[in-house]
């Protein structure tokens, strides 16, 4: 019913220009999307917030590609994450730091207040610790609950890439995790 | 990996899964950005009629031909150029193919 929902407001959006339309998409789908950026940013809330209206926009502008096929939270998450991918790109152009390993580091307390608790500080702290690709598939399975295969389509990565990121980002989160007494 | 790793890393991420982040103005703040329909509209039209003005002048002016003679000055004179010259070229259609693939690749997957 969801989906049914998501094709009839999409295509009220595509052949009507119907702006009310794209606010009900829009509402029932920042909180996932927003969710996606945080961890991708480490918790960085304005940033995350920026990436998100951008993908939103790009939304609103493509929104005739969008077909059915997948559901609506699937395509939106496509486009946040190549939204993500050419924000790395240009910061990296730029010569600035972009690594997660080094965003850690500058990220305070008092910067995050989504989420608020020491749990979500550690989660971002754990994130830290990952590549950019393992911290996408991570994420996107263990957040969003994406399956192996729609991650696979949305980052345009092999199946068994995926696999292995996914595999690699457990072990370094668990050793982490670990090192930082989680485990009693 | 062993199911202890996973059962660790499982249960950090219980939490954050269920975490509904509340609007507090976000959907506004796009919703206000969001290009008007008619602006959408004049720019694909004006885009449409600068492309045809492009068309029929290229026709009317024959552009081809400037096109066509020049390549065949540059294949006639290529054994003659310079190695660098050739090498300059060679980097520029290069750099070029990558940019028009990265294009392509960049508008295949920006949306499914």
């Amino acid at each position: 019913m969801g989906r049914l929902n998501d094709i009839s407001l999409a295509t009220q959006v595509a052949v009507f220009g119907n702006k009310r339309a794209f606010d009900q998409l829009v509402r029932q789908y920042q909180s996932p999307v927003r969710r996606f950026f945080l961890s991708q940013t480490l918790g960085d809330e304005m940033l995350s917030d920026d990436l998100a209206q951008d993908t939103f926009l790009k939304a609103y502008t493509h929104i005739g590609q969008f077909r059915g096929t997948s559901s609506f939270l699937t395509w939106l998450t496509r486009i946040a994450y190549n939204v993500f991918y050419d924000y790395r790109r240009k910061v990296e152009g730029e010569g600035l730091k972009v690594e997660g390993e080094h965003y850690a580091a500058d990220i305070s307390p008092s910067t995050l207040h989504v989420p608020p608790s020491t749990l979500k500080m550690d989660l971002y702290n754990a994130l830290a610790q990952l590549k950019e690709e393992e911290r996408t598939c991570i994420s996107l399975q263990l957040v969003e609950g994406f399956a192996i295969d729609e991650i696979a389509k949305m980052t345009n990565m092999p199946t068994g890439t995926v696999k292995s990121h996914l595999k690699r980002g457990k072990e370094k989160m668990a050793q982490y995790l670990r090192q930082n007494g989680y485990d009693r | 990996m062993d199911m202890t790793d996973n059962e660790l890393v499982e249960k950090l991420f219980k939490d954050i899964r269920q975490m509904e982040i509340p609007d507090d103005g976000f959907t506004e703040r796009v919703m206000r950005q969001i290009p008007d329909v008619k602006t959408q509209a004049l720019s694909r039209l004006w885009t449409m009629c600068c492309i045809a003005i492009g068309v029929v002048l290229f026709v009317l002016v024959r552009g081809w031909e400037p096109i066509g003679y020049g390549l065949v000055m540059l294949l006639n004179n290529m054994p003659s150029l310079q190695s660098h010259l050739l090498v300059i070229m060679a980097a520029t259609v290069v750099v070029g193919l990558i940019t028009i693939s990265d294009v392509f690749r960049r508008e295949r997957y920006s949306v499914i």
